[in-house]
């Protein structure tokens, strides 16, 4: 978990990720950052996110993230 | 009032009688049974949309039935190779049952235009467009790579797919929507008096921007565009296409929304007051929505996490200053974004020069980002609206001029010596009217940022006010409304694509 808020502060520096549960709704993390967010993603704990991963629901919060992380890693 | 409208109104009010009185279950067979009537009606070449309904009811269900296979063997080697067969042969279906859809596409609206290019022959092809091709195939589109994702199931009933593609409020303007969005349809709905009472205002509402604005303005658009015109007059002539062009669109979805409204289904938004973006990004978020998120979903998404570019991605983010990282990972996908959202607007370079106008000032924005510091403050954030709606009144004239260069010359009179605005069929209350339209947007548009959705208030309460806002809505379409004998209603300009 922590190191996925790492990786989110480096791909959008000033926001308190621990606090925010709205990423996409309120607009926080535009469709740039998450491409980002993915790359990264993707060689930290070496998942791959597909199209079907990038919905609301699982970038909307830094928890949210790591549970998607850790499903993919199950997979 | 136009042909396709007449025909509109005429069935959803002979067939919303039928669907209330018939069983829930079944109440979608009438909307089904409508929209055929009204493919029909409006044009006669029905076999694409029944081919592509097929194509991808096939499709799905081979898409699901390869999901299905489990490898029978325990050896971990072995059940990797299965897993990337089965991928590689959902991958294949997918593929063919998006180029039969897009083929279909091309071949109906693209063929003349592939001829221009590569031909010097100036004989067009007489090829008939079937109706809302451009709409339907997106949504087909939508359904297979949402059943192959795993998002949706495929359907089991063949039926249940036609009307999706068909159903008559979405066909010839759209809203795009998605198969997800259509199974309240499936489960009934039942008959809930606000539903009608905000349904009749969306209607109503919808009118008056069509008949009243969008036709008013309208006018002046067509006595201007191609004539040798300067100064104030170009450049009323482009604000008020822009006008026109919102107008006629927003209040055909408006319409569209209500109309689907009466039988209890919602549709989804295709605008959210567009005009108050800060950026051109935030205009394409806020205008024509469903296009937008099918660009975003379909093609932005898929280009941006293809390997190459999650490498180049990285390669990127590790070695260049983010901003650069930014925009050469952005460039790539956009690219493809604003090329296909400009050629599926038309058959002409002129759409995708439009296309590429929006992604060339978005790849500048990019890179001149650094430039500025973000500085909040309210001043700020009007100069920025003022801007986005200056960019975007370029990229209206593009849309509406015959050539880029006929666009340019318009754009460029405006700074030229003045002509009387008031000699090209609009007097001062035609203005006055307009005007007043674009205030009552403002208002409307300031209250739904602050969560206040006037059709609710407006529907709410007391039932005197409703029927005094219906009344008022009916009276204006009739005394303002542009219409009668020797006036021949414009056609739709999204119902052309």
């Amino acid at each position: 978990m922590e190191r996925v808020i790492e990786i989110l502060e480096s791909v959008k520096p000033g926001v308190d990720f621990r606090k925010e549960k709205a990423l996409v709704d309120d607009g926080i993390l535009e469709s740039f950052d998450i491409i980002t967010l993915i790359a990264k993603l993707n060689e930290e704990f070496d998942v791959e996110f597909t199209v079907k991963e990038v919905i609301p629901e699982n970038f909307n919060s830094a928890e949210a993230i790591y549970d998607t992380v850790c499903k993919l890693e199950e997979e | 009032m136009q042909d396709s409208l007449v025909k509109f109104f005429i069935l959803l009010f002979s067939s919303i009688w039928i669907y209330y009185l018939v069983p829930k279950k079944v109440r979608w067979y009438v909307l089904l049974l409508a929209s055929l009537v009204y493919y029909y009606l409006l044009s006669p070449h029905y076999l694409s949309v029944v081919v592509s309904a097929f194509t991808i009811f096939i499709g799905a269900i081979l898409i699901d039935k390869l999901a299905l296979k489990k490898c029978d063997s325990d050896d971990k080697e072995e059940k990797k190779r299965f897993k990337q067969r089965i991928k590689f042969k959902k991958r294949l279906v997918l593929f063919v049952t998006i180029i039969v859809n897009v083929g279909l596409l091309i071949y109906f609206k693209y063929t003349n235009f592939f001829v221009s290019i590569f031909s010097s022959s100036h004989d067009l092809l007489k090829i008939a467009l079937p109706l809302g091709i451009s709409y339907y195939t997106l949504m087909a589109i939508s359904y297979i790579t949402d059943v192959y994702r795993g998002k949706i199931e495929h359907d089991r009933n063949f039926l249940k797919l036609l009307f999706y593609l068909t159903f008559f409020p979405c066909i010839i303007e759209g809203p795009i929507w998605r198969r997800a969005d259509a199974e309240q349809v499936f489960e009934g709905q039942k008959l809930d008096f606000k539903n009608i009472r905000v349904g009749i205002l969306l209607i109503l509402f919808g009118l008056f921007q069509k008949m009243v604005i969008a036709d008013r303005a309208g006018i002046l658009v067509n006595n201007v565009f191609g004539s040798d015109t300067y100064g104030l007059v170009s450049l009323s002539a482009i604000v008020l296409y822009t006008v026109q062009i919102y107008a006629e669109f927003a209040g055909f979805i408006m319409m569209m929304q209500g109309g689907a409204m009466l039988y209890g289904i919602n549709l989804p938004d295709n605008f959210r007051t567009p005009f108050f973006s800060k950026s051109v990004e935030e205009f394409w978020r806020r205008w024509h929505i469903t296009l937008g998120t099918f660009l975003k979903d379909y093609v932005f998404y898929p280009i941006s996490l293809s390997k190459g570019l999650m490498k180049l991605n990285m390669f990127n983010s590790k070695h260049l200053p983010k901003f650069l990282a930014k925009f050469l990972v952005s460039a790539i996908p956009l690219f493809f974004v604003w090329f296909l959202n400009g050629l599926w607007h038309g058959a002409s370079f002129k759409y995708i020069f439009y296309g590429l106008y929006y992604y060339i000032i978005m790849m500048i924005g990019l890179l001149i980002e650094p430039l500025f510091k973000k500085k909040d403050s309210k001043l700020i954030d009007y100069l920025k609206i003022l801007r986005t709606i200056c960019l975007v009144l370029i990229g209206m004239t593009i849309f509406r001029a015959s050539s880029i260069g006929e666009a340019f010359t318009m754009i460029l009179s405006v700074f030229k010596y003045d002509g009387n605005v008031l000699s090209y069929g609009l007097a001062i209350n035609d203005f006055v009217i307009i005007l007043l339209y674009i205030l009552l947007m403002i208002i409307i548009g300031v209250l739904k940022e602050k969560n206040i959705i006037v059709r609710e208030r407006l529907t709410g309460g007391s039932p005197l006010k409703k029927y005094i806002v219906y009344y008022l809505l009916l009276m204006m379409i009739v005394i303002f409304g542009i219409y009668g004998a020797g006036y021949n209603a414009s056609d739709f300009i999204y119902g052309q694509f």
